[in-house]
């Protein structure tokens, strides 16, 4: 940090400039002239500005601070300093095990990216998969293990382990080992080594769980997993309160798969989604027709729907009984547009409802989609969470009949819906021994803490669909003294601890046999290694059944039976969701994802109870306002949010929130909204809530206060009639005269194309960004006063009625005007046109006037009002020498009273006509891709030379749906974007 | 009254010449032409660059394929010095710390601020030689920054020399138009 400097105003800018620019001996020389008066009169202040002084303190400083420069002992092959090296893995940050790309600088992770090798997932990645790389450098992980609170050594607990699990040999100890979805079969060939040697038993235990669609399906088609949804290949989708392109399940294998099939460029057909669900989620509002339902109607909808089907097969219906539901009409459209393309449909359903299950597999029976869209003969085995069993485990613990407890990658003191039974459980177990990484809720009562790296650090495989297998390995040595989970059971279990060796032997003796490319071990290995995914091309390996088995008839006349049940007057079924930037709350210490504004409400840093308007209205609420949910056992206060499109029999609240030992960043962070699904176990519709206003005030960090367009044409929306109607009519607004003289044409003219289409608004784009360009956190405080610096943002806008509104999305990023209104008003001429079309921004040369910012018409340039680096009033990972070691180093770090904003990932296109300019080329179309363009899981964004006729880019500028944003203003965008379809029934609904 | 006069007089005289000392001190902040610090081994281009014309690229390898040109690890010195029997003090320093395995912290002679952003491969590919921007490193015994290497003076050869490079460039490429503006002169070209 830097030290305090008393009178001289210019040093003020030297201290911003910390330890680097400034030189020691050059404050020393200062201080050792003695002019240190408290306030410094007129007088004094002439005396010691007098030239004399200046010339010899400012020839003191010229020299600067000296700089070490350290090279290896001995240099690694294949390791350049300077030049990226990249390893294939697994991504970590939620259960469905997406294939990454990690980019390294100097034998450190920088970037994540999606492995475009992956035939699964593609080259895209969520937001919290591009947030896991700096979980790598969280301050809160533990730094070595601990035992009883204590740091301790391994070999101490090593043999204390060994000692209890040995002791007492006349019966043997009941161990369990509770954990989440384990996705690699080396881990769970482990496991079940564990399970024949010392008979332990496994629980797999999700917090938010889909034991019911698990349960589900083994009972209609024999198959003990969830089925692997293929949305690609439906053209009707059907979704009951699923958010499958934000947080259910797989979302950036389903965003890519959803996305395919809406592109009119690629197929005349596009796909129509229908959405029921209770609140605005980031799915239903990219769905074509949605409608808002109380979470207690999900198994009504979803009888419904099957009545329906069952009609068009002429079968009858299933179930005597009347229609309860109130969406009557979107079940007609749902149900013709599903018969219409049976085999090529699909219906999805998030219910943690074993009946509502059952219908929902009988409806796509019926439609003849299992082997098709819905596949049971591949199945994924991203979620097995197993609720009975953990309600189990608990009470066997409080019965005193566990021995040992191992917990690996689970925090049930946090997240279990009655974690107080879990904690006095955990009471009675004799030795608990947590694997987590950091001393979280769970962590904190465990006897012994033996930390896992990151998986960053380790050594893995996975398998999240049946038969497709991926590989994680190190992309850094551990940086703490950690242990991979595997090397310590391993260890336990009286083995070497080398998971490498475990796993390698694994796949040698499971994997290697089921190809024939590679005639040896070690290549086969080390072509996985590279390309990161291997999937053996010998076809099922669950034997399925397609025909539906199972009495899906009792369930459905069990769910009728419930539906009609009234709901009791002024009280609200409670909603709990997964926000797309926190989902359970294992990331809650990380600040991109705390400052990620959620893709629907926009808020930011906290979690808050989300009411209809009408609701609000009626009780008087409006956003901020402390409200009291009371469901009679429990009780939570926490700010409202006014949500178009809500259901006004629902109140949602997003878990993940409310920890209290997450971090200095998570910490006392909202409140925890677990406990709601305490209700009946697992679903939360019977919770039944009163809302009341404290009249406290807790106003929200949102970033997007101002929703309406005011009748400018920003984000565009057609049907697809339209489009084939409009084909050729686009309007050309540069042909119109100009003031400014027309620039030399140079070699290459950058630009991107956005496709509004292809854009579901998952902000995936907003933290690949954040990590790319050292994009500043600013804390909940800032971001109140509008001053996040995300350089890319997703603006949302609703039409139609505040009851049943249409959602837009739209990405928007500095347009790089050819004749940008910031560049001429710029005093410093710290703005600027680069030859090949970029809009620049150079840092050194600015001065803060803001005046760029001022006349931006898309208010994309942001200002560093504070130095947001090495600042303790910023504690975020820009303050510590840990979390700095995640920032770019081909990209400056911006100081105090600086403008910034994209730049087009200038440092990526150097790097881009670089690699081109070694092999003696020109740079192809493909080869440069900006962070946001490279991240998106459905390939919404596009970036190119629009001088290059045969660059993608150039078609879609050319594209019928092409517009620019406010080019009535003539500020001639390089960004060109390509209108919404809105694929809606009847050709209707604007 | 004289006294003041006189005193007038003096400092009418000496202010010029302390403003002109300010202004030219000013224009030199960070500017470090000359600097030639002492190094933790006085490692001697002239002797192997010059002497035994070691090329550049033996040792700096990474000027060739990465931003940095690095300063070689020390497994690169002992690819000789493991074979010869010569011992001086520094050649004992530079033994003993391959020994002890300790890297050596050299001092870095020419750095660029923060906000600047240079590349040495795109300026080794396109032709520029180490010594343009060096000076005679071959010749140096204590290595010094040769050049101001302040951005006026990088810009006086991307003027005069960029075009020429990128003509040659387009040569031998078949394409690209002769009269495009040299991207080179672009603030955002070093600076983002």
């Amino acid at each position: 940090m830097s030290t305090p400097v008393t009178f001289w105003r210019s040093v003020e800018e030297l201290r911003a400039h910390a330890d680097r620019a400034v030189s020691r001996d050059c404050l020393a020389g200062l201080r050792a002239q003695g002019q240190q008066p408290e306030s410094p009169s007129r007088r004094d202040f002439l005396s010691v500005a007098g030239f004399s002084v200046a010339a010899a303190a400012i020839s003191a400083c010229s020299r600067g601070a000296e700089q070490k420069a350290i090279p290896f002992l001995n240099q690694p092959e294949g390791m350049t300093p300077g030049v990226d090296t990249w390893y294939a893995t697994t991504c970590g940050g939620c259960r469905a095990g997406c294939g990454l790309l990690v980019k390294t600088r100097d034998g450190r992770p920088i970037k994540v990216e999606g492995n475009a090798r992956s035939a699964l997932f593609g080259g895209g990645t969520c937001a919290v998969g591009q947030a896991t790389v700096l979980s790598l450098y969280d301050g809160e992980r533990l730094e070595g293990p601990l035992w009883h609170g204590r740091p301790a050594s391994w070999t101490d607990i090593d043999a204390k382990v060994e000692a209890f699990l040995s002791a007492d040999g006349a019966r043997p100890k009941r161990l369990v080992l509770l954990s989440r979805t384990l996705l690699g079969p080396a881990t769970r060939a482990l496991i079940a080594e564990w399970s024949q040697g010392r008979g332990l038993r496994h629980v797999v235990y999700e917090p938010i769980s889909l034991a019911a669609l698990r349960r589900a399906t083994l009972a209609a088609f024999g198959v003990d997993a969830i089925p692997h949804f293929r949305f690609g290949r439906a053209r009707t989708i059907v979704a009951i309160e699923a958010d499958f392109l934000g947080t259910w399940l797989s979302p950036v294998e389903f965003t890519r798969d959803y996305a395919s099939g809406r592109r009119p460029e690629e197929s005349a057909a596009i796909s129509r989604h229908i959405h029921f669900e209770s609140t605005l989620s980031l799915t239903g509002s990219n769905a074509d027709l949605r409608v808002a339902i109380a979470p207690s109607e999900q198994g009504a909808v979803a009888l419904s729907l099957l009545r329906r089907i069952a009609r068009k097969l002429g079968a009858g219906d299933p179930v005597e009984t009347l229609e309860t539901t109130s969406a009557a009409r979107a079940l007609d459209i749902a149900a013709d547009d599903l018969w219409r393309c049976r085999g090529e449909s699909l219906v999805v359903c998030g219910a943690r409802d074993f009946d509502t299950q059952m219908v929902v597999h009988a409806i796509n029976a019926l439609l003849g989609n299992i082997g098709r869209t819905v596949d049971v003969d591949r199945p994924s085995l991203q979620h097995r969470g197993d609720d009975d069993a953990m309600a189990g485990l608990v009470e066997e613990m409080r019965r005193g009949e566990v021995d040992a407890l191992l917990l690996y990658g689970v925090n049930p003191a946090y997240d279990y819906p009655r974690a107080d039974e879990f904690v006095q459980a955990m009471k009675h177990v004799p030795l608990t021994i947590s694997l987590s990484d950091r001393l979280d809720e769970t962590a904190a009562l465990a006897d012994a803490v033996c930390p896992d790296h990151h998986f960053l650090e380790a050594w893995g495989d996975a398998e999240p669909v049946a038969s497709f297998f991926s590989l994680a390995q190190p992309t850094i040595a551990p940086l703490f003294d950690t242990r991979a989970a595997q090397d310590s059971l391993l260890e336990w279990l009286g083995r070497p601890p080398d998971f490498h060796a475990y796993l390698r032997d694994h796949w040698r003796r499971t994997l290697y046999p089921r190809q024939q490319q590679f005639a040896t071990f070690d290549e086969f290995w080390d072509r996985a290694l590279h390309d990161g995914a291997f999937a053996p091309a010998d076809g099922a390996t669950a034997r399925a059944t397609r025909t539906l088995t199972g009495d899906w008839r009792r369930s459905a006349a069990r769910l009728a039976a419930r539906a009609g049940s009234v709901r009791p007057e002024g009280r609200f079924e409670a909603h709990v969701y997964e926000t797309v930037a926190i989902r359970d709350g294992a990331h809650a210490n990380n600040p991109w994802l705390q400052e990620l504004p959620d893709p629907v409400t926009k808020v930011t840093w906290g979690n808050y109870a989300v009411v209809a308007p009408s609701v609000a209205t009626r009780l008087g609420i409006t956003a901020g306002d402390v409200v009291s949910l009371d469901g009679g056992d429990i009780r939570l206060d926490l700010p409202a949010w006014v949500q178009p499109g809500q259901s006004p029999h629902a109140v949602s609240i997003a878990v993940g929130y409310g920890r209290s030992r997450a971090g200095r960043v998570g910490s006392g962070l909202g409140t925890n909204a677990f406990p709601l699904l305490a209700a009946d176990g697992r679903s939360p519709s019977q919770a039944s809530l009163t809302i009341t206003r404290t009249g406290r005030r807790e106003p929200l960090a949102a970033t997007q206060t101002h929703h309406s367009m005011e009748g400018r044409d920003i984000v565009r929306q057609i049907s697809p009639a339209a489009l084939v109607d409009d084909a050729g009519d686009r309007r050309e607004a540069d042909d119109a005269a100009s003031l400014w003289r027309a620039r030399p044409a140079a070699e290459h003219a950058w630009g991107m194309a956005v496709d509004l289409n292809a854009c579901t608004g998952c902000s995936a784009c907003v933290t690949a960004c954040q990590a790319e360009n050292n994009v500043p956190v600013v804390g909940k405080d800032e971001v109140r006063r509008g001053r996040e610096m995300h350089w890319i943002r997703i603006d949302r806008y609703y039409t139609g009625s505040e009851d049943d509104p249409a959602t837009l999305v739209q990405p928007m990023m500095c347009q790089h005007c050819g004749h940008a209104p910031c560049e001429p008003v710029c005093p410093v001429l710290a703005t600027v046109h680069s030859s090949d079309g970029l809009n620049q921004q150079v840092y050194n040369r600015c001065v803060g006037t803001r005046y760029c910012e001022n006349n931006c018409p898309y208010k994309v340039r942001r200002f560093n009002w504070f130095e947001y680096a090495s600042n303790d009033r910023f504690d975020f990972n820009m303050n510590s020498p840990l979390g700095r070691m995640v920032l770019n180093p081909d990209v400056t770090v911006r100081s105090r009273g600086v403008m910034e904003k994209c730049s087009l990932c200038v440092q990526r296109i150097q790097a881009g006509k670089l690699a081109a300019k070694q092999e003696g080329r020109t740079p192809q179309d493909g080869d440069i891709q900006t962070a946001c363009q490279q991240v998106c899981p459905a390939e919404a964004i596009v970036f190119g030379d629009l001088n290059d006729p045969a660059s993608r880019l150039a078609q879609l500028a050319k594209s019928a749906r092409g517009y620019r944003v406010l080019e009535e203003l003539g500020t001639r965008p390089n960004v060109h974007y390509l209108a919404k379809i809105r694929n809606a029934p009847d050709g209707g609904r604007s | 009254m004289r006294a003041a006069a006189v005193f007038i007089a003096l400092a009418a005289a000496v202010a010029p010449i302390a403003v002109a000392l300010a202004a030219w001190e000013l224009s030199r902040v960070g500017v470090h032409q000359g600097y030639a610090p002492i190094q933790p081994i006085a490692f001697s281009h002239k002797l192997h660059a010059g002497d035994y014309q070691v090329s550049c690229m033996y040792c700096h390898w990474g000027a060739r394929t990465s931003r940095h040109a690095g300063i070689p690890s020390l497994n690169v010195c002992m690819n000789c010095h493991g074979l010869l029997t010569r011992q001086t003090t520094d050649i004992e320093r530079l033994k003993e710390a391959v020994q002890q395995g300790r890297a050596i912290a050299w001092t870095r002679v020419h750095n660029l601020p923060d906000f600047v952003y240079f590349n040495h491969s795109q300026h080794v590919i396109g032709g520029v030689a180490c010594q343009d921007c060096h000076g005679p490193v071959q010749t140096m015994e204590r290595v010094r920054q040769d050049k101001a290497l302040t951005m006026g003076w990088c810009i006086a050869c991307h003027r005069a020399r960029g075009p020429e490079l990128q003509l040659a460039r387009q040569a031998t490429l078949g394409r690209g138009d002769p009269h495009a503006p040299f991207p080179g002169l672009d603030c955002g070209k070093c600076h983002f």
